[in-house]
């Protein structure tokens, strides 16, 4: 009976990095990833031509979303759901970083902090500095591209990669920041050097911006990982263990098959997201794990919580300028309110839309208008629109839990139990508030405010770390409590959310993993 | 010429097919099918006054998403032959300037609930081909100066604006890429 040194569940940012690492060390190691999606074309001239020249064509990864009819989140005050997972993953070869924008942020030391400076939520076990060393190796893994003028938080060394300067368009907005005191920055992308901005990032036709799923191809490809295998279509569905803390392995199935296959490891390391680790934990339950494994307190699958993201549209009179936003990420930034000061009230993220001001010159000539028409258009009543996340704090009573029936993978729907607190309502609504003193600042009119729903892209906190085994699911180390030999690397490690993107921390958090797991081996050795 | 009246003259425009697209193999279209097919991509410049660029030098990444669409499923070779017949024939009705003006300024397809009828030749040639030649002229940078006076001051914009789509390279090394912000004091 084969016996793998690792089997790593999912193939995202988290996967990929672990699988390289230890590939790295030891390119001998017998080490199999299993993952539910499919392999996506990338870099493919014939699905970027159709994206960009029809109005219909899907991404080829788009088929992968979750569907509004999976839903089986719980309803808000408005009856319609308080969750939404539509748009917020990608199930394949590579994870969610096929389509995500690339911003790259690092969470600041405060963060690691919650529960003493706030007295909500829990602390992290480790702290920002414990992490700083892997945030700098994730950087550059990731080619990150930042202002190495900018100290939003400490750095050992500035980044390598510089950043891309604002456009004209985000003149406007940044002059009004400074006006208010808010401190304009430089958004941090993920962009490698072949990057020259087609503004098609969904679908990059030179694989500029950083995905797991080329990293992943590489390590596949290489002849010199002999023992290293990725299947896919495989969907895992149980943990198996022998005893309370070892760990054996996992079942999966193979999609449209009906027999379950058994593969054994020395470690396991789960690293297919924030819903699907708690779920697959859930239906792990054996004698020694009668809620599932690391469920004695049940605690797996709570304080779901995610970044709710507000937003507020103001409208120039005119674009004498002929303004445009000519990349498809956000320039603009600013992390003012994301803030030691602001934590105890809430902390916010600011940042200008990445999709105005924009005229649709091809949709206006396909209607028939002339160029002295366009140029009308152009320069008359124009939109902008700031966006911001907010920080909001996991509570017991969010959780997920698995759902009735399955995707199109074979994987369990999630069923998803959520409510926002009255304090992040009236918090939601300061910082509406502040935004509107943005927009007008501008000389804008406000037209809109939103409250976007939360939606999955962001979701931490469902296996989360901490210091005793009461307060959460993985230990600092990323091991399950009382396990010996079973890992999480996925945003549901998270202990707090921070009010910025997680994918970096994600990714520094996979390189301190590989880095104890590779130490833990050389020890072995010794 | 009428609105949307597509008179007798006009027997190949008429024709009704399905609304998908024209089901076909890939196949590889020939020198003059491809120097027709030009001619249309030529005209979008000129009816929408590109007078800053010389379309040819577009021609190569245009030749490529041809290429790319006849040659690869589901294929729009026969959308391409359909739309060179359409405008062989519109122009031997109304003259060339004519046939491009009506087609780009006045044709509409015909709504159906909420959707397009695309039930003709004419409307298959306008949906599949013109629009998508239309969306390409302008993501490889062709129109990068609409807009392109201040109209606070009648001062043309020297910068060029950076469209979704474009790729910038040697051929197109005379543009920044994007207009970046230059800061009051600094633009003194």
């Amino acid at each position: 009976m084969k016996t793998y040194d690792y089997v790593i569940v999912g193939s995202g940012a988290a996967a990929t990095v672990l699988a390289k690492k230890i590939l790295e060390k030891n390119p001998l190691t017998h080490l199999l990833m299993l993952e539910a999606g499919d392999k996506i074309d990338a870099k493919d001239r014939r699905h970027w031509w159709d994206y960009l020249t029809t109005a219909t064509s899907p991404l080829p990864y788009q088929y992968t979303y979750d569907t509004p009819q999976e839903n089986q989140s719980t309803k808000n005050d408005k009856g319609e759901p308080a969750w939404t997972n539509v748009g917020g993953r990608v199930k394949s070869f590579g994870g969610s970083t096929i389509h995500w924008g690339g911003w790259a942020l690092r969470f600041k030391p405060e963060d690691f902090q919650l529960y003493t400076r706030t007295g909500e939520g829990v602390d992290w076990p480790i702290t920002y500095q414990d992490l700083e060393p892997f945030y700098k190796q994730a950087e550059e893994y990731m080619s990150v591209c930042g202002d190495e003028t900018e100290n939003w938080q400490p750095r050992s060394t500035p980044y390598s990669v510089p950043p891309f300067d604002w456009t004209a368009a985000d003149g406007n907005m940044i002059q009004a920041f400074e006006a208010l005191g808010i401190q304009p920055g430089k958004m941090p992308v993920a962009r490698y050097k072949q990057c020259i901005t087609t503004g098609t990032c969904k679908y990059c036709p030179f694989g500029a911006r950083f995905s797991a799923q080329y990293v992943l191809q590489n390590l596949v490809d290489n002849t010199g990982f002999v023992n290293f295998e990725v299947k896919t279509q495989a969907v895992v569905t149980r943990v198996l263990t022998s005893g309370k803390s070892q760990i054996d392995g996992v079942e999966y199935i193979k999609r449209g098959g009906t027999s379950k296959q058994r593969v054994y490891a020395t470690k396991v390391i789960l690293c297919a997201g924030a819903y699907e680790i708690p779920k697959l934990l859930m239906a792990s339950k054996s004698e020694h794990w009668p809620n599932g494994i690391g469920n004695t307190f049940d605690l797996l699958g709570r304080y779901i919580v995610t970044h709710s993201m507000l937003e507020v549209t103001g409208l120039a009179a005119s674009n004498p300028q002929g303004l445009w936003q000519e990349y498809d990420f956000p320039t603009l930034m600013s992390r003012t309110f994301d803030s030691e000061e602001m934590q105890p009230a809430g902390k916010l993220f600011i940042f200008k839309d990445r999709t105005r001001p924009k005229v649709d010159i091809a949709q206006l000539m396909i209607e028939g208008k002339t160029k002295k028409e366009i140029d009308e258009i152009i320069q008359g009543p124009t939109e902008y629109k700031i966006q911001a996340f907010m920080e909001e704090v996991g509570r017991f009573e969010n959780r997920i839990s698995i759902g009735e029936g399955t995707d199109q993978f074979g994987l369990p729907l999630t069923k998803i139990e959520y409510s926002k607190s009255k304090f992040d309502k009236e918090r939601s609504d300061k910082h509406i508030e502040l935004l509107k003193r943005i927009i007008e600042t501008m000389g804008l009119t406000v037209t809109k405010t939103t409250k976007r729903t939360p939606r999955g892209d962001h979701t931490t906190g469902t296996c989360r770390m901490s210091a005793e085994e009461n307060t959460g699911v993985v230990d600092k180390n990323l091991k399950v409590h009382n396990t010996n030999n079973l890992y999480i690397c996925s945003n549901g490690v998270f202990a707090s959310n921070s009010a910025v993107n997680p994918t970096l921390t994600l990714t520094a958090l996979a390189y301190r993993l590989a880095n104890h797991l590779n130490q833990t081996i050389d020890s072995q050795h010794i | 010429m009428e609105h949307q009246n597509i008179s007798s003259v006009d027997p190949v425009c008429q024709i009704l097919v399905g609304i998908e697209k024209i089901a076909c193999e890939p196949a590889v279209l020939t020198s003059e099918q491809i120097d027709k097919l030009w001619i249309l991509f030529e005209q979008i410049g000129k009816n929408w006054k590109d007078v800053h660029n010389d379309s040819k030098s577009l021609k190569s990444s245009w030749l490529e998403m041809v290429k790319v669409k006849t040659e690869s499923s589901p294929s729009y070779y026969a959308e391409y032959v359909n739309a060179i017949k359409v405008i062989d024939e519109l122009i031997n009705c109304y003259g060339e300037e004519q046939a491009f003006k009506w087609l780009f300024f006045e044709y509409k397809i015909p709504p159906l609930l909420k959707n397009l009828d695309l039930s003709t030749l004419l409307s298959h040639c306008k949906y599949y081909v013109v629009d998508e030649f239309i969306r390409m002229y302008v993501l490889a940078g062709g129109f990068k100066y609409f807009g392109n006076k201040d109209s606070s001051n009648g001062q043309p914009i020297v910068q060029g604006v950076n469209y979704k789509g474009f790729i910038k390279g040697g051929r197109q090394s005379n543009y920044p890429l994007v207009r970046t912000y230059i800061p009051i004091n600094e633009g003194q």
